[in-house]
């Protein structure tokens, strides 16, 4: 499984491409907002130096009854003279009816305001500013106000050249978006190395991992020691791993298992059938031998059949009928069964149990599990011994303890970790003619997960071992059917001291 | 011929021990790897079947220390681990053979015979009745007849010759002259058989080349076929 390039190239293409894109609009909308801000200030500026010429005009200029204009001025003065000249080159004056009283040359070119704009700006008491063309395209900016004379009330207009500052409003925006396509592609180069430097170390990784296969699981990539995001997913994917190769190897272990197990009472039973058709002499040998062959293939099909419960179960096809059940009950329903085990071995079984306890539960599981931890408890212990069941509620947390110990020979602490693994047995005990499957505890172990419960396994050598298993009080609800095998992972867990 | 059995199942040691003595052969049962190696330094064995999972400790340890000493019996390997590796290892490590469990007896007969004939010294001319073998040139006469054979049919047949009188099992033969696992491919053993005795046997009133059921083929003189199979 390799990644081929063009997904990185892609994307790589992507991210320079989205970078490059933001960039672009990034730097046009700050060119548009440069622009409107330059015209804004441009404009003020101009505003304020027609409010500077209103002002000049004041003092300049007196109106008659008519509205006639005279400039009032010493024309000897040249500054003076300078700036009325200045005033009266764009102008205009009109009475409070409407009617132009006078103009100037240029203000005529470009059209007098109508007689609604006048009354309204003689209406107001602010001056208002307005832009107007004249035929050559050239705008101007016309401050419009009112002056107050003994004569009336008269509307007076000046107006400046704007059209040199629009030049220079379009300059900048010529140089500026004139150079944007430049700068842009500048921009995706970089955007474009950049993606490379952000995209080399995954692809690095990731053909790193792509050495990691099912024949070398034991493989881990390296963290880069940079603790960014890539070294957290290194990390996440490593841990991925181990669990992967946990997995594997318990697999592994387990059909080695399997096929030692089946193999074994196979070779027996293949070996006694051949070895008494050789040597057997008369009719009573072979039939011994084909009863002791019977007997083996029994245990085997026992074996594949709990084999094949196990899978189900822990492959989470098992279905669980939960149901309300009293534990005290079914203790004393399987021991009663077991008696006659028990005391076959000179071993006595008690119970400390209270008059009822329910728990939830499936009946077929919780009846199996109480049959393999009481029958090894009988397995286990010598003759004169005992196996107590005990069943308590504990109220605070509230819980059902089971516990089921024995004073028999106890198990080394070396093999308590293992002893919840499918085919382990304690080596040596019992005697191969009474030996287990080796698949008891594990299906109890299974059994108690299932009903989110938990177990623990306490043992001295010579003085017994107890089993003890915790299972939640019923809710309220949850009385159906469910299935638990695909709560594995988050389901109750048995701990080993 | 002493035999230890070395073998932690009861029944399975059971059968083999009953099974081994009927073939003519004294067995004594070792249960862990301890006793076996204590048997092993006490009394002088011809052959050594050894399991592979014992209880004390593993095969290939009791192995290794047996080959140690200094009197060599071969070592017939029978595990129920079946994989190549282990296989492998166990034939690196000095054992004669490797069955896996489950056997059929006679397989394991079969190769305890031949183990058990191995050390003897292994002449280059071997002779059945009016049938020759020259291992040296490679030649073959029978009844005066030059016999051409095709590489694979010497090797059979010298096999066979080699272990006259002794059954020998397609996957032995398989094993043997193919040098390989040829595990569920052994018909092409009969194949072989079907053209060596259309050119050993088929011509001459005296047939050498028998079928043995249940096990393979076997190469003998006819008035033999009555005796006893010599252990």
């Amino acid at each position: 499984m390799k990644f081929s390039g063009h997904i990185f190239k892609g994307l790589r293409f992507r991210l320079a491409l989205s970078y490059t894109l933001f960039f672009a609009i990034l730097l046009a909308g700050f060119g548009f907002v440069l622009r409107g801000m330059l015209r804004g200030v441009i404009e003020t500026t101009v505003q304020g130096l027609l409010d500077e010429e209103w002002a000049a005009c004041k003092g300049f200029l007196r109106l008659d009854g008519n509205g006639k204009p005279q400039w009032v001025y010493d024309p000897n003065d040249k500054e003076e003279a300078a700036i009325v000249e200045r005033l009266r080159l764009i102008y205009m004056i009109a009475d409070e009816k409407g009617e132009v009283v006078e103009s100037s040359e240029v203000y005529r070119e470009m059209g007098f305001q109508s007689p609604a704009v006048i009354a309204r700006v003689l209406g107001e008491s602010k001056p208002s500013y307005a832009f107007q063309k004249n035929g050559r395209d050239q705008v101007f900016l016309v401050r419009q106000g009112t002056l107050s004379e003994p004569g009336g009330r008269f509307f007076v207009a000046l107006g400046r050249n704007f059209t040199p500052s629009l030049q220079v409003i379009n300059e900048f925006s010529n140089a500026y978006f004139g150079a944007l396509p430049l700068v842009t592609l500048t921009a995706a180069f970089l955007g474009w190395m950049l993606a490379r430097r952000a995209i080399e170390p995954l692809k690095e990784v990731a053909g790193q991992m792509a050495q990691v296969t099912g024949s070398n699981l034991s493989l881990r990539v390296p963290p880069r020691g940079s603790r960014d995001e890539l070294d957290h997913m290194i990390e996440s994917y490593n841990r991925m791993v181990e669990r992967l190769e946990k997995s594997f190897q318990q697999i592994r272990q387990f059909s080695t298992d399997v096929s030692h197990e089946l193999r074994t009472p196979i070779t027996v039973v293949r070996g006694q059938l051949e070895v008494a058709m050789m040597t057997a002499k008369g009719e009573g040998e072979l039939r011994e031998a084909i009863e002791a062959a019977l007997v083996d293939i029994d245990r085997l099909s026992q074996l594949v059949r709990a084999l094949l419960n196990l899978a189900k179960a822990e492959g989470g096809q098992l279905e669980l009928q939960v149901q309300p059940l009293d534990l005290a009950a079914l203790v004393r329903e399987v021991v009663g069964e077991l008696e006659i085990a028990a005391v076959d071995r000179g071993v006595e079984l008690r119970m400390t149990l209270p008059r009822t306890s329910i728990i939830e539960g499936d009946r077929i599981q919780i009846e199996r599990l109480l049959y393999n931890l009481i029958d090894n408890g009988i397995k286990y212990t010598r003759e004169g011994g005992y196996v107590e069941v005990l069943v308590a509620q504990q109220i605070e947390p509230a819980k059902i303890l089971l516990e089921i110990r024995d004073n028999g020979e106890g198990i080394p602490a070396e093999h308590l970790p293992h002893l919840f693994d499918r085919f382990y047995r304690v080596p040596g005990k019992p005697a191969a003619a009474q030996r287990g499957l080796g698949l008891g505890l594990s299906f109890v172990a299974w059994i108690v997960k299932a009903h989110q419960g938990e177990i623990q396994v306490k043992s001295e050598v010579g003085r017994g071992t107890a089993f003890e298993v915790v299972f939640p009080l019923p809710s309220t609800e949850a009385t159906t059917p469910r299935e638990y095998g695909n709560q594995r992972e988050t389901a109750g867990r048995h701990t080993n001291p | 011929m002493r035999i230890l059995v070395v073998e932690d199942e009861k029944r399975i040691a059971d059968f083999l021990g009953r099974g081994l003595e009927s073939a003519g052969y004294s067995v004594d049962i070792a249960p862990d790897g301890q006793s076996a190696l204590d048997m092993v330094h006490a009394a002088d064995y011809d052959l050594i079947t050894l399991d592979m999972m014992l209880p004390d400790m593993d095969g290939l340890k009791v192995l290794e220390k047996i080959r140690n000493r200094k009197t060599n019996p071969p070592v017939l390997i029978l595990s129920a681990r079946g994989a190549v590796e282990d296989r492998v290892k166990g034939l690196e490590l000095g054992a004669d053979d490797y069955l896996t469990k489950p056997f059929a007896f006679v397989e394991l007969l079969a190769r305890v015979r031949v183990l058990l004939r191995r050390g003897q010294p292994t002449p280059e001319k071997l002779t059945v009745g009016d049938l020759s073998l020259d291992c040296i040139r490679r030649k073959v006469v029978r009844a005066g007849d030059n016999i051409d054979l095709a590489p694979k049919e010497f090797s059979i047949l010298e096999y066979l010759m080699r272990n006259k009188g002794r059954p020998l099992s397609r996957t032995m033969i398989v094993e043997h002259v193919w040098d390989m696992d040829y595990d569920g491919l052994t018909n092409i053993v009969d194949v072989y058989i079907r053209h060596l005795r259309s050119k050993v046997d088929d011509q001459y009133p005296a047939k050498m080349i028998h079928t043995v059921r249940g096990v393979g083929y076997m190469l003998e003189l006819p008035e033999m076929r009555n005796d006893k199979p010599n252990p």
